[in-house]
């Protein structure tokens, strides 16, 4: 099977690029896939922390790419996830340590060993951005439902499409409640501004806040809705297109609309 | 993605001003184009206050043709007095739509000689950018610059310029820009920014499928965009300026009479 390289993207920050990055890499190695994630947040490395490998991080990306240790020193094999690797960003320089056509050679190295390469891109579209796409096959694009993350999105899009690169859409923290209100953009409306393909739907969920702050996936925890929806987004991506995108739905909604039914209104 | 079109340097062929004294009218009037200009000669010997009446048959042929005409009224030896002057110009610009009228008369030049000088003089006061009859590196004209048409869905912070008008097959988000010398027709939903008449100021317009710019620009006045998320479509729209403000028309009501009876007739707004 050809391997690829996808760069999860947003242009805006904090809308959980990394998150999703650590997730749904989680979940694809979790099905037996050879998978490698890459922070390329270099300056601002989290992805580490996020993925509880950060005591372990000794050689970086940087290091690797300017031939100062070799790709496989800066492997960090997750110990608790079968086949996922990780080479760290570092913390010390800066996006403009390295270029474009470093993470291409790079990544032609990595894609013999591996089936999927998950790059975490920087916010922003500046030298991170461009390092970050360089080699990517494919692009997925997370955004929230805020019409300014939206916008970003949108101009992320745009610049993928001139380098050629095809993007999927992730909307993160959907709240439902404000969805069902008014409040927040739908996922239709999303899709209908930026209309692109979109590859999954993740529900608001404080079970995320918590299991990155300890370094845990929340893939593997089976009672986290947006732990749930992360795995059916990896599923998706590895070959089951066709998996239906579950909209998230007001808690307690099926319940009230029961008692609604019983009482007769 | 910026597109710029280079300016195709196209040299207007300028007659020979002498040409003008030729054939005179021995009554009524004659139009001619000269450059850009039409010059309506008008004949010496007839009587002043038949001048409107004759422009006005000879106008009334062509209608069409005449409107956002620049026109210089010829009145040869001879000079017509001040009001029969407003009245002709009320006239042509309200009956019409010309869009400039001056007077020339040989009078006022040196012993009754024509020179290219009259017209060079009539031509600068209709558009002060113009230089005069002879041949000038001017800036052409937005209908005489290339023309872009644009495939393609334009993304917020992408941008499509054109020297003339400009075609944009595709939706313009939010937060991209489309810029035209001329006309800007939009065949999609036009969501971003938008400035037409970069050349040809608040004559030309703006044509969108489904219109809710963030920003509307014609010539030199702006609107602050509609922008309304509402899902209702009010179908293909026309933004034009008129009375200095820019207002915006169904299709079928800024082109009322030049359209078949198939266009949908929205309500206009």
């Amino acid at each position: 099977m050809e391997s690829k390289v996808f760069v999860v993207t947003s242009g805006k920050g904090g809308v959980g690029k990394t998150t999703a990055t650590a997730n749904i890499g989680t979940a694809m190695a979790m099905t037996g896939k050879n998978v490698l994630v890459i922070d390329l947040d270099i300056g601002l490395r989290n992805l580490d922390v996020v993925m509880g490998l950060e005591n372990r991080v000794v050689f970086t990306v940087v290091d690797v790419i300017k031939g100062r240790c070799n790709h496989k020193k800066a492997l960090i094999k997750d110990r608790r996830v079968d086949n996922l690797f990780l080479i760290p960003a570092s913390q010390i320089d800066t996006k403009d340590a390295i270029n474009e056509q470093e993470i291409r050679d790079l990544c032609v190295t990595l894609k013999n060993e591996f089936d999927y390469i998950f790059i975490d891109c920087p916010a922003g579209i500046e030298q991170g951005f461009k390092n970050a796409i360089a080699a990517a096959d494919e692009a997925i694009v997370i955004t929230t439902p805020d019409v300014s993350a939206v916008r970003d999105a949108d101009r992320i899009i745009g610049l993928l499409d001139s380098e050629s690169i095809s993007s999927k859409l992730i909307i993160n923290r959907i709240n439902p409640e404000l969805v069902a209100r008014g409040d927040m953009l739908s996922h239709d409306d999303v899709t209908d501004i930026l209309s692109i393909k979109l590859l999954g739907l993740v529900p608001l969920d404080d079970g995320i806040t918590i299991s990155t702050n300890r370094g845990e996936f929340a893939v593997t925890d089976d009672s986290s809705p947006a732990g749930r929806a992360f795995f059916r987004i990896g599923q998706r991506l590895n070959g089951h297109q066709d998996l239906p995108i579950e909209v998230p739905q007001v808690k307690g909604g099926f319940m009230k609309k029961i008692r609604k039914i019983i009482s007769g209104r | 993605m910026i597109r710029h079109l280079s300016m195709a340097a196209t040299p207007r062929q300028d007659k020979p001003q002498e040409s003008l004294l030729e054939d005179r009218p021995r009554d009524g009037v004659l139009i001619k184009g000269i450059n850009d200009h039409l010059v309506v000669d008008i004949c010496e010997t007839c009587a002043e206050e038949d001048i409107p009446e004759m422009i006005n048959k000879a106008f009334s042929k062509q209608r069409s043709f005449f409107k956002n005409a620049d026109v210089i009224l010829q009145t040869g030896k001879r000079t017509i007095d001040e009001s029969s002057y407003q009245h002709i110009r009320r006239m042509l610009k309200g009956e019409f739509a010309v869009r400039s009228v001056t007077q020339c008369s040989i009078m006022t030049e040196d012993d009754g000689v024509f020179s290219p000088t009259c017209y060079r003089a009539a031509l600068g006061a209709a558009r002060p950018r113009r230089a005069g009859l002879v041949p000038s590196s001017d800036p052409l004209r937005a209908e005489d610059k290339p023309s872009l048409v644009h495939k393609g869905r334009l993304r917020s912070g992408q941008a499509v310029e054109a020297e003339g008008h400009l075609v944009q097959i595709g939706d313009v988000h939010t937060g991209a820009m489309i810029t035209a010398g001329g006309d800007i027709f939009v065949l999609g939903a036009l969501k971003g920014s938008a400035f037409a008449g970069v050349d040809a100021g608040r004559e030309a317009l703006v044509f969108s499928l489904d219109m809710r710019p963030t920003i509307l620009r014609i010539g030199d006045v702006l609107a602050s965009g509609y922008g309304g998320q509402d899902k209702k479509m009010y179908g293909p729209e026309v933004a034009k300026v008129d009375n200095g403000v820019i207002v915006i028309q169904a299709l079928s009501r800024a082109f009322e009479g030049q359209l078949a009876e198939f266009v949908p007739k929205g309500e206009g707004k």
